[in-house]
């Protein structure tokens, strides 16, 4: 079994070393591939995380008729917390609101609430959460139905701004995963190109292999081990590449913290995206050489 | 009866290597490239197989190592009876034999040794196998000094004896070659009729398909001779036989 072990993979670095250039740009191809792979599918992920987050920022606003009761008002938040897809309802007291707008006046040094003397105009407000987002938009229409909801006055959702993100986060999605799809399949093509030409460049020691009684698992085994090699050796080197280009421009962009980047959870850490890209390539190399093997080898 | 329960050597109780039952080998719906072939070669024999070109001497081998199943009858090798592709064991039945042709196959970036040894290597054989066997296997055809030659570095005859050594490095019981001379100078020929004779002595089996006239004649051993797919002459101690021509 050990014997075994070692001539595969002899077998494998001598086709390797036979085919130096053919080898190289297979290497170099696959590096490139899954690096692109690896890079959309990263970004793909920040946006995911990204979108995620967004939920607790968008919430719709719902603001009742100004001469509710108290009753009613927690009836209805009662009755929206069992609505599909709201994720949290918090009730703003007019009272509230009222001191809300106080803290504000203060803060901008405005008089709003100085002219009103000791009347409060203010409703009573619904502040709903909604998961996923693309909720919202639906949960906001079903609400401004006033013969259900003959209770509230208006209904507040930040809905452009939602959809704009939510069509941005799709495109990006569709888009990326294409690319990553397609990505995928390119460097699977390669890796039985290259195999097809090891395939032809072996067939002497094919031949001889199966004359004295190799099994068809020896005869296949540095064939794989080969594809596995361009499969784990791209990948290593792509997720270098990747890890290196990523730290540089997270540094980089932590000068400019955004407020939107604010609360988003961190990025994947670097052995995790190590670790799965190896384990593509890994996947890769072997499903292809496989692929190669029953195409090309009867 | 199973190949691996056979250990090494010429068995008592079961002294025949080769039988071929009524034998057919239909390639098209053409004349058969094999009819109704019946033979039996024992253990430890010396058989040449001759006949002129497109006999059916290919197709015979081709049977015994299981590259072919016969359209209709029964071949048994070494008490298994082969079913063709599908039925034998290819891996264990090879491991059981050597084959060596006409286009001799040594691996050009391997030298002598390399290209004797990656015969073992390719059943799994371990260091100690490999450094007690090849230099047997090398000595035996007279190949012992060169192991690092590369395979370009000798002359036809040279290669020959190495892909001779390789197919004999694992001990198997039995040899079989096609048309092993069939590029050599008659000079040359009578050493690796030498070699086979040699290797035969030692208790191994050997079959050569042949188009060699002046090895046969010299060698003076069994001859079957094809001719058209039947099996027309089956002597104990014969020559080529005069009645072989390619025009045939
Ligand atoms: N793979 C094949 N397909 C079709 N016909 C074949 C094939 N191999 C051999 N033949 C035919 O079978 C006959 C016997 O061939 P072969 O066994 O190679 O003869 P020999 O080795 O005696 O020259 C010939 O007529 C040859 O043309
Ligand atoms: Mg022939």
């Amino acid at each position: 079994m050990f014997h075994t072990l070692v001539f595969v993979l002899e077998e494998a670095g001598k086709s390797i070393r036979r085919n130096g250039l053919m080898s190289f740009a297979a290497l170099s191809t696959v590096t490139v591939a899954l690096m692109v792979f690896g890079g959309s599918l990263f970004g793909l992920y920040r946006l995911h995380q990204f979108v995620a987050s967004q939920p607790g920022r968008f919430r719709i606003s719902v603001f009742l008729h100004v001469d509710q009761s108290r009753a009613a008002t927690l009836e209805l938040a009662r009755r929206m917390r069992g609505l599909p897809g709201v994720e949290s309802v918090s009730v703003v007291t007019k009272e509230q609101a009222l001191a809300d707008l106080r803290r504000k006046d203060e803060r901008r040094q405005t008089n709003i609430t100085a002219a009103l003397g000791n009347v409060n105009p203010l409703p009573d407000r619904i502040d709903i959460r909604v998961s996923p987002p693309e909720r919202s938009t639906a949960v906001a229409d079903s609400l401004r139905d006033s013969k259900r909801y003959p209770q509230i006055e208006a209904v507040r959702d930040e809905r452009a701004l939602l959809e704009q993100l939510l069509a941005t986060s799709r495109l990006v999605r569709n888009i990326g995963g294409s690319i990553a799809a397609l990505l995928f399949l390119a460097t699977g093509v390669v890796i039985q190109n290259t195999l097809r030409l090891t395939i032809f460049a072996r067939r002497r020691e094919i031949a001889i292999m199966r004359l004295v009684g190799a099994t068809r698992a020896l005869i296949r085994g540095p064939l794989v081990a080969e594809g596995v090699f361009y499969g784990v050796i791209g990948a290593l080197l792509a997720g270098i590449a990747l890890a290196s280009v990523l730290t540089q421009s997270s540094r980089y962009l932590g000068r400019y913290q955004t407020p939107l980047a604010q609360g988003i959870p961190p990025g994947p850490s670097v052995p995790i995206m190590m670790g799965s890209l190896l384990a593509v390539g890994l996947i890769l190399g072997a499903v292809t050489s496989w692929m190669a093997i029953r195409r090309f080898l009867r | 009866m199973r190949l691996d329960d056979r250990s090494a050597g010429p068995r008592p109780g079961f002294p025949r290597m080769i039988v071929f039952d009524n034998v057919t080998v239909a390639y098209s719906q053409e004349r058969p490239a094999l009819s109704g072939v019946n033979l039996t070669i024992t253990d430890g024999a010396f058989t040449y197989i001759v006949g002129a070109t497109g006999a059916g001497k290919s197709t015979l081998l081709r049977l015994v190592y299981c590259d072919l199943a016969p359209t209709q009858g029964a071949v048994i090798v070494d008490g298994v009876r082969l079913d063709g592709r599908r039925g034998c064991d290819v891996p264990a039945l090879r491991r059981r034999m050597g084959v060596v042709f006409q286009d001799i196959g040594l691996l050009p970036d391997r030298n002598v040794y390399e290209n004797v040894a990656f015969a073992l290597r390719v059943i799994g054989a371990g260091h100690r196998k490999i450094r007690r066997n090849v230099p047997d296997a090398l000595e035996l055809v007279g190949m012992v000094h060169r192991p690092d030659a590369y395979p370009r570095q000798l002359s036809g005859g040279e290669q020959q004896r190495v892909a001779i050594a390789r197919a004999l490095v694992n001990n198997p019981p039995l040899l079989l070659a096609d048309e092993p001379t069939g590029n050599l100078d008659p000079d040359t020929s009578m050493g690796i009729a030498e070699v086979l004779d040699r290797i035969n002595q030692a208790g191994t089996t050997v079959v050569v398909a042949t188009h060699d006239q002046p090895m046969v004649d010299a060698m003076q051993r069994r001859v079957i001779e094809l001719s058209r797919g039947r099996l027309v002459r089956d002597e104990e101690r014969g020559g080529y036989g005069a009645s072989i021509s390619d025009e045939a």
